[in-house]
């Protein structure tokens, strides 16, 4: 237990299992994520990648094994997991930005609700964010106003505003129209290179290959192959790897 | 009387003072009142002038709540005021002054009042009663204070119908569980034809003037009456020998009532004033004029308003209830532990599950006969439509908070907000609008189910429609006038939540 709480690795995951019902989606996950790394997450659909990340902040309670985020074991009932995802910020396919509250008030809430900032304090802050993202301009939109890759970078802001240590991207450019793919992906890249942790899924193989230090490749509820991203996409070792790539390269 | 004697030993003193002070006060009163107060030794009734002075000893200053009718012309009725008035009334009033003692009126409906008297939410009735043997062995009755009779009508245009014999294969109506409905139903089998009972006298006549039964049996003044105020009906036959009306209280309660009423009674036989009151709606009644519509609308309007006043106030309050009911029993209903779940359900199932009449009547009469304690109409009604209405809110607010994206929810616990937090600041402001159309429907709803409390005797708009075409016969005209106020209160409401709707919904 000491040991995986002083690793260096800022992600932990042990024999992680997951099922919903009988059907059983992740069958026993190993992986270990480096402070400043990035990881991308790729393979098929219904391979379990999403349902992998979703583990990681417990949005999913998992079925079996260990997962250690940060220094906290997350799987443990006693953990306060609120503490937890204070420390991981996550991006969804859908944005999922609160469509009653104005951009601002979106970046606002979770430092003021939990007490972290006062609210000038957030405001201040959630301006420079927005700057960040290239939309203070649009600090007192609502969120229908936008555009799909507007959302999304707000979305990204409001997952920063709480300083996390780890970023989580869910499919963060799936849900997009493709000239908005980029602006998007920019964002990403800029944090990369700051030296945020970060752990995607995506289906974006050319910007994986990009931005990546290590690729993970899952398929059927397991990783089948992981390495450095030039060793995953020049030279796939799996029969599996090799298909999956052959499709969408 | 011995229970009064045995109450006190200090009493004959008080007794004596109380009395003193009712004989100075009864020669202010003039005439009337000293007659049977102050004046025993004329009267030819020794015995109750001896209780005269002492029935006010233990009454005086006391506040009697007597239930009635709604719509038992001549017996009571509304005058063009509003006022209730008739033989009943003038009786129980006058005797009351006589007596030194105060009444409160409820204008109840016959069956609700003796449902009021049982669960003693009411201390007597006097509603034209017939003293009948079923009837004793519940209630005590006065000396009778009017021999009734049954009478047949028919429509006035009917010239077929002119005897018991061309009823065969008709059908006929009765007031339910009145003399006429005994009547009736006595000779029914004789004659060959079918009773409906229904409610109210004035409901009763419609149906007649419809077609829908040819022929109502009534009390004969009560039908009376209602000829002379141009109810559209003839009487056709001869009245049968009936029954004798008494004033009731509940078995073994109030007996210092029921003797205060008796002396009352001989006083105002001897005195002139009973053969006044009869006279005053039996033998000359003021023939009603035919009265235009706006005439109508006209002396109907205030007691209306009073009545649409009580509707609206009876709803919003239990409108606010219902929406703390239905938002509790909401958030119950999404929990995922099976204990409130199931608390929620069971609420749900059961409010909706049954008819709102039901809880209506449970509530002002079987409430009080469980608990001994009377309650407040206003408490019944309002637990009555929160009750009801939030089941349905409920499920509205469950459906509401499920319907909004569950990512909603997910974004707001990735941020690391508590669930607590995330309901209140994310998803619960999104559901408000989801539901907002359909908590003014349901608020709609709630205004005109309002109506269903005439039942329990709530004064609400319908109730007062009913006491008014109780006295004037004019039952559609009347509901007219009723249905455009609900009509327009309504379409009033609606617009004012459409626009709370846009300005708090953006």
């Amino acid at each position: 237990m000491s040991t995986a709480v002083t690793a260096p690795s800022k992600i932990s995951v042990k024999a992680l299992k997951k099922s919903f019902g009988s059907n059983e989606v992740l069958k026993g996950i190993n992986a270990e994520v480096a402070e400043g790394e990035v990881v991308c997450v790729i393979g098929p659909s219904g391979s379990g990648k999403s349902t992998f990340l979703r583990c990681l902040n417990k949005l999913e309670d998992v079925t079996a094994g260990h997962v250690t985020v940060d220094g906290f074991d997350v799987t443990d009932p006693k953990v306060d997991i609120n503490e937890v995802r204070r420390h991981i910020g996550m991006v969804f396919q859908h944005f999922n930005l609160f469509p009653h509250m104005s951009v601002i008030e979106n970046i606002m809430l979770a430092p003021v609700e939990s007490k972290k900032q006062g609210t000038a304090e957030a405001r201040a802050t959630a301006l420079k964010l927005l700057q960040r993202v290239g939309l203070a301009e649009k600090a007192d939109a609502r969120p229908a106003s936008l555009s799909g890759g507007q959302k999304q970078r707000v979305a990204i802001a409001r997952a920063l505003a709480m300083n996390p240590d780890i970023m989580l991207f869910d499919e963060a450019t799936s849900a997009l129209d493709p000239e908005m793919v980029g602006e998007v992906l920019q964002v990403i890249k800029d944090l990369a290179g700051e030296g945020m942790t970060m752990v995607l899924v995506t289906h974006e193989m050319g910007f994986a290959r990009e931005v990546a230090d290590r690729v993970l490749f899952m398929a059927d509820g397991v990783i089948c192959e992981e390495g450095r991203p030039e060793e995953i996409f020049g030279n796939p070792r799996q029969q599996r790897t090799q298909d999956f790539l052959s499709k969408v390269l | 009387m011995p229970r009064i004697q045995q109450t006190g030993a200090a009493r004959p003193r008080t007794v004596a003072v109380i009395g003193a002070l009712l004989a100075l006060a009864a020669m202010f009163f003039g005439a009337a009142g000293a007659a049977g107060a102050a004046a025993p030794p004329a009267a030819a009734l020794p015995a109750a002038a001896a209780q005269a002075g002492a029935a006010p000893s233990s009454l005086s200053g006391k506040t009697f709540v007597i239930g009635t009718d709604t719509t038992f012309a001549p017996f009571e009725f509304r005058d063009a005021g509003g006022e209730l008035t008739g033989i009943d009334m003038d009786i129980i009033r006058q005797i009351a002054k006589s007596q030194g003692f105060a009444v409160e009126i409820k204008s109840l409906g016959f069956n609700a009042a003796l449902q009021a008297l049982s669960s003693n939410q009411v201390d007597g009735v006097i509603a034209g009663m017939s003293i009948t043997e079923p009837r004793k062995q519940i209630y005590d009755f006065s000396d009778p204070y009017f021999e009734s009779g049954v009478q047949m009508a028919v429509a006035k245009s009917n010239t077929e119908i002119k005897g018991y014999q061309d009823l065969r294969g008709k059908t006929v109506t009765a007031k339910t569980g009145s003399e006429g409905e005994t009547f009736a139903k006595s000779i029914a089998d004789q004659y060959g034809f079918a009773v409906k009972p229904l409610d109210q006298s004035a409901t009763m006549y419609e149906l007649v003037k419809s077609g829908n039964a040819v022929a109502v049996f009534d009390d004969y003044p009560v039908l009376a009456y209602g000829i002379s105020q141009n109810n559209g009906l003839k009487s056709v036959t001869e009245k049968e020998k009936g029954g004798s009306y008494g004033f009731a209280v509940n078995k073994g309660r109030n007996p210092e009532l029921l003797k205060a009423f008796n002396t009352g009674l001989a006083e105002m036989k001897s005195n002139g004033q009973y053969q006044a009151i009869l006279d005053k709606y039996l033998k000359d009644p003021a023939k009603a004029a035919q009265s235009s519509f706006w005439d109508l609308l006209a002396s109907s309007f205030p007691a209306l308003l009073k009545g649409l006043g009580n509707t609206v106030l009876v709803t919003a309050i239990s409108f606010a209830v219902a929406m703390v009911i239905g938002l509790s029993m909401g958030f119950l209903k999404i929990s995922t532990n099976v204990l409130p779940r199931g608390i929620a359900t069971t609420y749900v199932s059961v409010f909706r599950g049954t008819p709102l009449l039901v809880w209506a009547f449970f509530f002002y009469f079987g409430i009080p006969q469980l608990t001994g304690q009377p309650i407040d109409i206003w408490v019944a009604g309002v637990l009555t439509l929160s009750l009801n209405s939030g089941a349905y809110i409920t499920e509205i607010v469950r459906g509401s908070i499920q319907s909004v994206d569950p990512g909603q929810l997910e974004a707001s616990r990735s941020l690391g907000l508590g669930y607590a937090k995330s309901m209140q600041k994310v998803v619960v402001p999104q559901a408000f609008k989801i539901m907002t159309p359909s908590l003014i429907n349901q608020l709609i709803i709630m205004l005109k189910d309002s109506s269903l409390l005439l039942v329990i005797g709530f004064a609400e708009l319908l109730y007062q429609g009913q006491q008014i075409y109780a006295g004037n016969f004019r039952i559609t005209e009347t509901l007219l006038i009723v249905a455009v106020l609900y009509f327009v209160v309504i379409m009033l409401l609606t617009k004012l939540a459409n626009v709370a709707d846009k300005r708090f919904n953006k």
